[in-house]
């Protein structure tokens, strides 16, 4: 290996990495994210050393929540004064801003203390898949998202759906 | 029967106040505002520090372990090996590291810890699921360990309990 | 009136009775039944006293160990050869002790008493003769060591590292640590290093005197080489454009130039990226390294190259210091070398 020097920077170094997020629970996404930013995938990991690494996580307008749980997600919220407390809906929570449900899940699974506001600032939210040149030319790495990714029935080629195994044939229906 | 030293302890009441003021008092030093320098306030804080420090001294030997895991974890990963079949078949190859040691390869030994990754997955490979998913006539390729001997045993027990499967 | 207000020091605590008993020539008593209220305040006074001595007159002048009890200068010369397991001439052991500048403050001393210039002459021999001789045979061993050892390294490596084994440093660090401080004559005290280095290569010389080359050598393999044990050979042999002694390397060897291609990147826009670059030649890495810019990387991709191509790579096994048969040939070679060239200068001296 080379001198002690660049062995040190090449250990300590911020590795950037990429998640796409489309399709994909927000949970889980932000499980993998949270490992990353705290550094918890380093062996040299350690609370009070800062060895997280930068994410970048494109198509966060894309996630997926399973069943109706846009529906029955509740973002609550008290601003501190009387009256202020507010309770959102998780799809309009969603539309106000497409990243922030993807943000507050990995707020919520951070360590709670003054470390926190740092590894946020390590993630970098984009609805879409349009990332500005510089952030998209630091980035060397990629997390493998969580789910493999799901096809709805409309993006199966007629091809693939009439080879599809079939145990029994729908009847006809009578009327 | 005479108690002389009964007669003078009442008299003198142990060493000098003062000094075991100050013992106390030394202690509390660097704390902040009236625990530092005012003796009730003081004496409590010290005893409550002491108290800290004792279960402090138990705590930690969980905590660094905890931290030794996560950091085997982190490096086995790196491997695509997680952390639990790692240990396993390491005492499986008799290496008797202790996760200290392992945490420590781990991070200025990395291809030693590769090739311990290395070994562990071999081992993980030739365990029980690999005999029953690959060899359902009873034959046992390799070198037959106490494992493959168990899962031989095991499948021909399944297979005697159920006559549909043999058939 | 003081001292005979406190008749007899007593305490509960045998450590304290001891520090007292040390400090003063008071008696002290360790059997009481109370606890002595007196104690504390009179051990801060007596701190208090202690402290104020020390500033007013300064530390204790360090004494030599010559001039302190229990001495006796004959029976640590005989415990110094049998340690090593040597068989020293004790004549030569006392030589290589000597050093010139004790001889002449002896004379002078003596002239100064009035002694005429015959009487004066001391019968001593100073080492001067056996520091040149270890001098020279001992960077001749490690010169011939290091080929042996590291047979890929150039020249330069070979001249770097033995003057870093040779240099003052070094040497004086192995001569305190094999006691040799007590046991030197010398005029100053304490001993200047230049003294320390200079009896170390006299007590090599001597050795090489009384019994050859095969013992000093040995000598010299088992105290100053392992000095290179804990270090990083690059550390010591300082290479300043790697890239073109790499070149030269590859030259020598009819390979390809080597071409340095960028391996990996991350965080390129930021203030801390990292590049490792892979440096090639006829299509096979020859070694990579990590940087903050690609330069730096480059050089330090070169000199990882450098050293895995002249066989010192950081994961080289340890030198072949140990009494393994194979190590023991290796040093009995690099002998042989040597009084084969001692005796061709032999001849040319004669003709």
């Amino acid at each position: 290996m080379s001198s002690r020097i660049t062995q040190q920077w090449a250990t300590f170094s911020r590795i950037w990495y990429l998640i796409d997020a489309y399709r994909q629970p927000p949970g889980r996404v932000a499980v993998a994210i949270s490992k990353v930013l705290q550094g918890k995938h380093k062996p040299i990991y350690h609370p009070l050393s800062d060895v997280g690494d930068h994410v970048v996580v494109i198509n966060t307008s894309q996630v997926a929540y399973a069943k109706d749980k846009w529906e029955e997600k509740i973002y609550y919220h008290h601003t501190g004064y009387p009256g202020g407390f507010s309770e959102t809906p998780a799809h309009e929570f969603h539309q106000k801003d497409p990243t922030k449900v993807i943000k507050k899940a990995v707020y919520g699974m951070l360590p709670k203390d003054l470390r926190r506001r740092e590894m946020m600032r390590r993630l970098h939210l984009f609805a879409d898949h349009d990332v500005p040149e510089d952030i998209l030319a630091n980035v060397s790495e990629q997390i493998k998202p969580p789910r493999v990714v799901p096809r709805a029935l409309t993006e199966y080629t007629q091809e693939e759906l009439d080879n599809f195994p079939k145990l029994w044939l729908p009847k006809e229906p009578k009327y | 029967m005479v108690h002389l030293s009964l007669v003078r302890m009442i008299r003198s009441r142990g060493p000098d106040r003062y000094w075991r003021k100050r013992f106390y008092l030394d202690q509390s030093t660097q704390y902040f505002g009236r625990r530092r320098n005012c003796f009730s306030v003081a004496v409590r804080a010290v005893r409550r520090a002491w108290q800290n420090s004792t279960a402090g001294r138990k705590k930690k030997k969980g905590q660094m372990r905890r931290l030794w895991n996560l950091r085997i974890s982190a490096a086995v990963q790196e491997h695509g090996l997680t952390y639990g079949p790692f240990i396993g078949n390491l005492l499986k190859h008799n290496i008797r590291l202790d996760r200290k040691v392992l945490s420590h390869i781990a991070i200025y030994e990395p291809k030693t810890f590769k090739c311990l990754a290395e070994l562990a997955s071999q081992k993980h490979k030739e365990g029980l699921l690999a005999t029953l998913a690959k060899n359902p006539e009873g034959f046992l390729s390799g070198p037959v360990t106490q494992d493959d001997l168990l899962a031989e045993s095991v499948r021909k027990l399944r297979l005697s309990s159920n006559p549909s499967a043999s058939s | 009136m003081a001292a005979s207000m406190f008749t007899r020091f007593s305490c509960k605590c045998p450590k304290i009775l001891q520090i007292i008993a040390s400090r003063t020539s008071l008696p002290v008593q360790n059997h009481v039944r109370h606890h002595a209220r007196w104690l504390r305040p009179f051990l801060n006074a007596l701190n208090g006293q202690l402290s104020y001595l020390k500033r007013k007159h300064g530390e204790e002048p360090a004494k030599p160990r010559s001039h302190q009890d229990n001495w006796d200068y004959n029976s640590e010369i005989y415990a110094f050869c049998q340690r090593f397991g040597e068989e020293f001439n004790s004549e030569t052991v006392r030589t290589a002790f000597t050093h010139k500048s004790y001889v002449e403050k002896e004379e002078k001393s003596r002239r100064e008493m009035g002694l005429l210039d015959q009487d004066a002459k001391l019968q001593l021999d100073d080492n001067t003769q056996l520091v040149n001789a270890g001098y020279q045979f001992s960077s001749d061993y490690i010169a011939g060591y290091l080929r042996h050892a590291l047979p890929k390294v150039p020249e330069e490596g070979y001249r770097a590292i033995n003057q870093y084994l040779m240099n003052g440093k070094v040497l004086s660090y192995v001569a305190s640590n094999l006691g040799l401080r007590d046991l030197v004559l010398c005029a100053d005290f304490p001993i200047p290093s230049e003294v320390m280095e200079s009896t170390l290569m006299a007590i090599v010389g001597g050795l090489l005197e009384d019994q050859g080359m095969d013992r000093a050598g040995l000598f010299v393999r088992d105290f100053i080489i392992p000095q290179l044990m804990d270090k990083d050979l690059c550390d010591v042999w300082l290479i300043d454009n790697p890239m073109s002694l790499l070149v030269q390397v590859l030259a020598d060897q009819q390979r390809e130039e080597p071409e340095a291609r960028l391996l990996r990147e991350a965080g390129k826009n930021t203030f801390t990226p990292l590049f490792m670059v892979g440096i090639y030649s006829d299509k096979k890495l020859l070694g990579w390294a990590p940087g903050e810019s690609v330069t730096i990387a480059e050089d330090e991709a070169a000199r990882v190259a450098l050293r895995n191509l002249l066989g010192i790579p950081e994961n080289r096994p340890p030198l072949p210091v140990d009494n393994s048969i194979r190590h023991r040939m290796l040093h009995q070679s690099v002998v042989k070398e040597l009084e084969k060239g001692e005796q061709h200068q032999g001849q040319i001296a004669a003709s």
